[in-house]
């Protein structure tokens, strides 16, 4: 192999000498889905891994250091670290997996509906999508608490409209880009009713770019989670949530007590690192492809 | 051939393997190769024969997992021991690269005279002043009209054969020993390939500069090269003078391309069965003994020598010329006309079709007035250059273009008023097979998918559809291990046979060919054309056949019409249309479609313009180019029956008859 590279760099005839590209979509896929396997189960697991609630408070132990009875130390409330951080798992995967779901099936089912239609419809969607667009994501997120109340469901639907217009801009260009394509027109002339042109034919084949983009969104829909819980937007007290959780403990983080913020944000960080890595990969493999 | 001591370009032992990340490709193997000064080459075979490598070698340009051995010297000099700086004096000043796609390799954002003035500037040496001088000289010398316009315009602006002519403008900028050429033809139609090759033969005539030639299509270059060399599987199989080549080959590899070329007699191919093997090291043995009518063991064994005869010949076979030219007798032709009498399956009535031009473009007339008749079980072909509205002709009849005004009845309904549900209802009767046969193809659709889509689109009974797909599965000669393929994973030639399938299934009573051979190599085409003269000797079906072969349509179609910008300027019987052509158009069409007859034919009707050049005129639309145009030609022409059921759109036709008639 080492000779094969030599001869290859000694070649002047070759014109352009970019490394050849490894192939490292599969193991950055594999790693992100090792990391988030591993919180899965743990989120799964918790009732049995913590004998603590995510709301029980010791009232023996507030802002305790990590111990052999509470291993991540406890919060200002008394309650303890370890099980929190198990039980915000499902609450941050579980809405940032929602929100995407829901920016990806809407987004893309409108996009593309747009995009095939063509003409002033698109026009509309388009600068539809541009007026949510240009709203701060944060901002978009404090309308919608403000007109429907904050809660759990209110808050998956504000961040799922934050990211569906990405989703709406991407499909329209992909079924624009694949409707002029041959196969269209012949599925047209084999008799296809509209319908089906677009649901059998058009959308599998505009799907590539949007599970590209999903998983990176993911992670995003986590920050903009935690982000919000951190102001005080997200998730209500006390109930369990990473942001909300480095929210608390940022004034006790100054006064020399790190468990308090630094076990949830560690959390964080490995999640969005998890999606982040998964989304890498999809995009790895679909420019080998 | 000028008597020079020394070839401009000597390759030796020559040899490319390509490592991909699982396995190598071998593809050049042992190439042999010399090049004169002033001469020049042409360089054939299938696709993924290592043409194109072969003049990238040449050109300094592999791709970066190449890897080179053997000698090429280029004036005296080895290019294969050039260090990168040597090697970018070579690019250009030594051998400049003409490449396939003009307009993909003319930068968008710059006015083509400017990239020809900077080329200037670069290899000769010439000021700002001068560069635009010459550049004007030229874009005259490569057959541009016009050039002051031509040099300020955007390579957008200009259609795919003015592009290719820049191309060869900015490549003999460069002043280059060698010019080489990437199939610069492939994709234009047979007048536009004419003017371009006679580009190059002119590039050669001083006898400072040597051209090669790349091409699929050995007929449509075998009248400009002095001498042919033809590649199979990266193995030079044989080289010798174009003429001799194609009038008495040796290798048995070119005579089946030389025979898998329609003649303008109406005789079809002779396909050769198989497909070019894709080599992962040099070969030991012959690689086209597996598809050799004439292979014996030997051939399986070990790999010929390359042997160079006296007579400048060189071939690579232990059996070399030892078959006897097959010629296959001229009763091809489909032997009745369509049935008289009946109602016709698709009438057209002055049928207008207008695109609507976006971001403030005109309008066009893609159609203009288009009346014809096609009867149950004919099949009628529609020719012309590319641009005259072929495709749009077609479309129009398989109902996936409305017509602006006039009706297309099809079975007796008009697919512009009905509505897109009995629409569907009609695709029953009317199916398509499209030019681009893998981009017709659902891409995530397996081979089986495509081809049951239509019954399903159709609400077909399920019962039997599996049945039913392999039964035309192997009428159009695949495998029904084909079923679980994806269209990416077929070449183009079983693409095209799993879009025929898709039309055939549902048995329609006309089916319509947009070019359905003309992205395919051409022992492919062969095969194709062979398929559908099978079907359409079974009878009863119409089909309407859009082709700029003229050669397959002579072969297969009944009647022709001769499609000119959006009218039809001649309808006849084929035989005699193609033969006894009468309007000027079609005598064009006719000389410039390539033959091997060997001799060089008399041009006596050269359009004097590319066809993106004709304005609109009120009278004969082909006034502009004809090169017998008067006065006269600018009044309406219509359609006359100047013989028996031989129309023709042409005042002059009786004249220029007799005239014909008188000379020969």
């Amino acid at each position: 192999m080492n000779h094969a590279t030599a001869a290859r760099s000694d070649n002047p005839l070759a014109w352009h000498r970019r490394r050849p590209r490894r192939e490292i979509g599969r193991p950055l896929i594999l790693g992100g889905a090792c990391i988030l396997s591993l919180v899965a189960l743990g989120a799964l697991l918790a009732p049995w891994l913590s004998p603590w609630g995510p709301e029980d408070i010791d009232f023996s132990a507030f802002l305790a250091p990590p111990s052999r009875a509470h291993p991540l130390g406890t919060d200002g409330n008394g309650m303890d670290l370890w099980s929190r951080v198990l039980f915000a798992a499902r609450i941050d995967i579980g809405i940032a997996l929602a929100a995407v779901a829901i920016a990806v099936l809407s987004g893309s089912i409108i996009g593309g509906l747009v995009g095939y239609a063509g003409g002033w419809v698109d026009e509309i969607a388009m600068r539809l999508t541009d007026i949510v667009q240009a709203f701060p994501a944060f901002v978009l997120a404090l309308i919608v608490s403000a007109m429907f109340g904050t809660g759990l469901v209110n808050l998956t639907l504000a961040i799922g409209l934050i990211f569906a217009p990405a989703y709406v801009r991407i499909m329209r260009s992909e079924i624009r880009a694949l409707r002029v394509r041959g196969f269209v027109e012949a599925a047209e002339c084999a008799g296809n009713s509209r319908l089906s042109i677009f649901f059998r034919h058009l959308l599998p084949n505009a799907l590539t770019p949007v599970l590209v983009i999903a998983p990176l969104n993911c992670g995003w829909a986590m920050l903009t989670l935690a982000g919000l819980s951190f102001l005080g937007l997200g998730v209500p007290v006390p109930q369990a949530e990473w942001g909300a959780m480095i929210s608390a403990g940022a004034a006790d983080v100054i006064g020399g007590r790190w468990w308090t913020s630094i076990f949830p944000g560690v959390s964080l960080f490995a999640c969005v690192l998890a999606f982040n890595l998964i989304g890498e990969g999809f995009l790895e493999l679909s420019e080998v492809e | 051939m000028t008597d020079s001591p020394s070839p401009i370009l000597a390759m030796e032992q020559v040899r490319v393997m390509l490592r991909t990340r699982n396995a190598g490709v071998a593809a050049l193997s042992d190439i042999e190769l010399d090049l004169w000064p002033g001469e020049v080459m042409g360089l054939v075979g299938e696709s993924g024969g290592g043409k194109s490598m072969l003049a990238r070698t040449i050109a300094g340009m592999l791709p970066e997992t190449a890897e080179l051995s053997g000698t090429i010297h280029v004036a005296g000099r080895d290019i294969v021991k050039f260090e990168e700086q040597e090697m970018k004096g070579h690019r250009g000043g030594m051998a400049a690269l003409c490449l396939q796609n003009p307009r993909a390799a003319l930068s968008p954002t710059r006015r083509v005279g400017k990239q020809l003035v900077d080329r200037l500037m670069r290899w000769q040496g010439l000021d700002e002043k001068a560069a635009w001088e010459e550049a004007h000289r030229s874009f005259v010398g490569v057959g541009i009209r016009d050039p002051a316009r031509r040099l300020r315009a955007y390579s957008h602006e200009l259609s795919g054969g003015m592009c290719q002519r820049v191309m060869i403008a900015i490549a003999l900028a460069c002043r280059p020993r060698i010019l080489l050429a990437d199939e610069p033809t492939t994709g234009l139609d047979s007048t536009l390939t004419r003017e371009i090759l006679a580009q190059f033969r002119s590039a050669a005539q001083g006898g400072d500069c040597s051209v090669l030639v790349v091409s699929h299509d050995i007929a449509s270059i075998a009248e400009i090269c002095d001498r042919i060399a033809v590649l199979y599987a990266g193995v030079l199989v044989e080289s010798g003078p174009a003429a001799d080549i194609v009038s008495n080959p040796h290798h048995p590899y070119t005579q089946a391309l030389v025979s898998a070329i329609p003649g303008l007699d109406g005789e079809l191919p002779t396909p050769v069965a198989g497909s070019m093997p894709r080599l992962d090291a040099a070969p030991a043995s012959c690689p086209y003994a597996d598809r050799c009518q004439i292979a014996t063991s030997i051939c399986r064994d070990q790999l010929p020598e390359w042997r160079l005869n006296e007579d400048g010949r060189g071939v690579r076979c232990f059996h070399a010329g030892e078959f006897a030219a097959r010629k296959v007798p001229a009763t091809s032709m489909r032997p009745t006309a369509g049935g008289t009498g009946q109602d016709p399956i698709a009438v057209l009535d002055r049928v207008e079709v207008r695109y609507t031009g976006q971001y403030g473009r005109p309008d066009s007339l893609a159609l203009r007035g288009v009346s014809l008749k096609l009867k149950p079980a004919e099949t009628l072909g529609v020719v012309g250059e590319s641009g005259c509205g072929k495709s749009t002709l077609a479309r129009v009849i398989a109902g996936l273009v409305p017509s602006t005004s006039g009706t297309a009845l099809v079975n007796g309904q008009d697919f512009a008023k009905i509505s897109f549900k009995d629409k569907r209802k009609m695709r029953r009767d009317v199916q398509m097979v499209f030019q681009d046969p893998v981009d017709s193809l659902s891409p995530k659709m397996t081979v089986a998918q495509n081809i049951r889509d239509p019954l399903r689109a159709l609400g077909w009974p399920r019962e039997g559809v599996e049945a039913r797909v392999d039964r035309f599965l192997s009428l159009v000669g695949l495998e029904t291990t084909f079923r679980h393929v994806y269209p990416r994973q077929l070449s183009g030639g079983q693409a095209q046979r799993v879009a025929i399938a898709r039309a055939l299934i549902v048995d329609p009573s006309l089916i319509v060919f947009d070019e359905p051979t003309s992205a395919l190599d051409v022992t492919v085409q062969a095969q194709i054309l062979n398929l559908l003269r099978q079907l359409m000797a079974e009878g009863n079906r119409s089909y309407l056949f859009v082709s700029h072969d003229l050669a397959a349509v002579r072969g297969l179609c009944d009647r022709v019409a001769v499609l000119y910008l959006g009218k039809i300027v001649e309808l006849g019987r084929t035989s005699n249309v193609l033969a006894h052509p009468l309007h000027p158009y079609t005598r064009a069409l006719v000389e410039a479609s390539p033959n091997l007859s060997g001799q060089r034919k008399v041009e006596e009707t050269r359009l004097r313009r590319d066809l993106d050049e004709a304005y609109e005129a009120d009278g004969c639309a082909l006034e502009t180019r004809c090169p017998f145009a008067e006065a006269d030609c600018r009044k309406p022409q219509a359609l006359a029956e100047l013989r028996e059921s031989h129309y023709a759109a042409c005042w002059k036709a009786p004249d220029l008859l007799q005239r014909a008639g008188t000379q020969s």
